[in-house]
């Protein structure tokens, strides 16, 4: 009997055990160790180019280690967690990597801090803090790496469709609808109301001077706008996809598709990311979500492919409409 | 949604188009809510006339089957979730029909013919 898992001889956690699990563990450890020493008058909390140049209160450093320790493992988890279904990757890999060894930087930042200023007045050289705490990244980190699970090497095959039959004179169009997972569309537009209150009470306290802050909201909700839905168009014409505000749109023309078929995508695997993202290949990705997507190879040599539902009915269209079109038989005229 | 229509059947286009989004409707390729393509658009692509999508979309809507807003264009309603139960006993009605060699317009004619007025 044949197993599915590779022989194997050493421990594989999951990724987001090590990406996001052990990284949080490691910076509440840091928070731990010195929470018995944290001295009740203001340290040095900040280095500048010539020495330290930014003091607090201890305790408000104490506080800053925790939110400090919650970025690698929220801004490294939620791609993880997002694609935890998929065959592991070697960008999921480095992902949870660098997640735990970037905690384990701030972590040992945040003790040295800490625990070199108990004298008062006595604050220690730069380096006594930086390169254990680079030592301990770089041995995290290599951990991480080593305890993660085996990467599966992408192997897209896109399977070409079988022709849908249609009748010498028949015409068809097909029709689908793709956007971002909602968690990801609740994100975004939560950063885009944040980011617009933040700009507009900066706008008012500095009396117009940070005016310009006004632009991150605005770009966001253009590029929410121009990548995150989109409408998919198989007919006589070709493969049409087209954003919800119209651009950008991606046409391969139906005398140009070489083959249509389909494909399981695998968002951080193939294309790194969710977007407009190339691959691979000269894969062109319209990448909302991982799983069944639509691949129209063009004669070029170059594909689109687009995650949408449904793909393989407009994979046989296109299928149909690219043999039509090859063989120069042109449409009936209108009637 | 696959919407297809064969201009050399002699059955009349918009009858074809709503059947065609009856049919999507069935495979559950369409659902409630969901939005059909602008009338203009589909004629494009379609190359037919603007006001025979326009028809069969009026059709879809006397039925209940979509909802005709203007700005919102046409939506399907609630009423194309089948009961599950109605579907099951439709394919065993169609499996029987075509184990026994009777044609589909001449089972729609029976069914027509059975319905309660």
């Amino acid at each position: 009997m044949t197993t599915a898992t590779p022989p194997t001889t050493r421990p594989r956690v999951p990724l987001t055990v090590i990406g996001i699990v052990l990284p949080a563990m490691t910076s509440l450890v840091g928070i731990l160790i010195v929470l018995p020493f944290v001295p009740a008058r203001d340290i040095v909390v900040h280095w500048g180019t010539s020495g330290p140049d930014g003091y607090a209160p201890a305790w408000t450093f104490v506080i800053g280690m925790g939110a400090m320790g919650l970025i690698a493992p929220v801004a490294f988890g939620i791609p993880l967690l997002a694609t935890r279904g998929e065959l592991p990757s070697v960008l999921q890999k480095l992902l949870a990597a660098v997640s735990l060894a970037v905690s384990g930087l701030l972590a040992v930042i945040g003790v040295w801090v800490v625990l070199g200023q108990q004298q008062a007045g006595v604050v220690p050289a730069v380096w006594t803090g930086l390169v254990p705490a680079l030592g301990v990244a770089a041995v995290l980190g290599a951990l991480g790496w080593w305890l993660s699970p085996t990467p599966v090497a992408v192997a897209s095959h896109a399977r070409a469709a079988t022709p849908l039959p249609l009748s010498p004179g028949e015409r068809a169009v097909w029709i689908g609808r793709t956007h971002l997972a909602t968690p990801g569309i609740v994100v975004i537009a939560l950063l885009i109301v944040v980011t617009a209150v933040v700009a507009v009470i900066a706008t008012a306290v500095t009396d117009g001077r940070l005016g310009a802050l006004v632009c991150v909201p605005v770009v966001l909700l253009i590029l929410l706008l121009t990548t995150s839905f989109w409408t998919v168009q198989a007919d006589d014409s070709g493969l049409t996809v087209r954003s919800a505000a119209g651009w950008p749109r991606f046409h391969t023309a139906a005398v140009q598709i070489a083959e249509a078929g389909t494909t399981d995508v695998r968002v951080l695997g193939e294309f790194g990311g969710w977007g407009i993202r190339f691959g691979r290949g000269r894969r062109l990705g319209i990448v909302m979500r991982s799983g069944e997507a639509l691949e129209v190879q063009n004669r070029d040599g170059s594909a689109l492919v687009v995650t949408v539902d449904d793909a393989g009915t407009a994979a046989r269209l296109l299928s149909t409409v690219a043999a039509r079109a090859g063989s120069g038989k042109a449409s009936p005229s209108k009637g | 949604m696959l919407l297809r229509i064969d201009p050399t059947s002699g059955e009349a286009l918009f009858d074809q188009l709503a059947a065609a989004v009856r049919a999507e409707v069935g495979r559950g390729a369409l659902r409630p809510g969901d939005r059909l393509p602008a009338a203009r658009e589909l004629a494009a692509s379609l190359d037919i006339n603007v006001h025979t999508v326009l028809r069969a979309y009026q059709e879809l809507r006397d039925e209940g089957l979509v909802d005709l807003r203007r700005g919102r264009g046409a939506v399907i309603t609630d009423q194309a979730a089948p009961p599950v139960e109605l579907l099951a006993a439709v394919r065993t009605l169609a499996a029987e029909a075509s184990r026994l060699g009777v044609a589909p317009a001449t089972l729609v004619a029976m069914i027509r013919e059975a319905y309660p007025s």
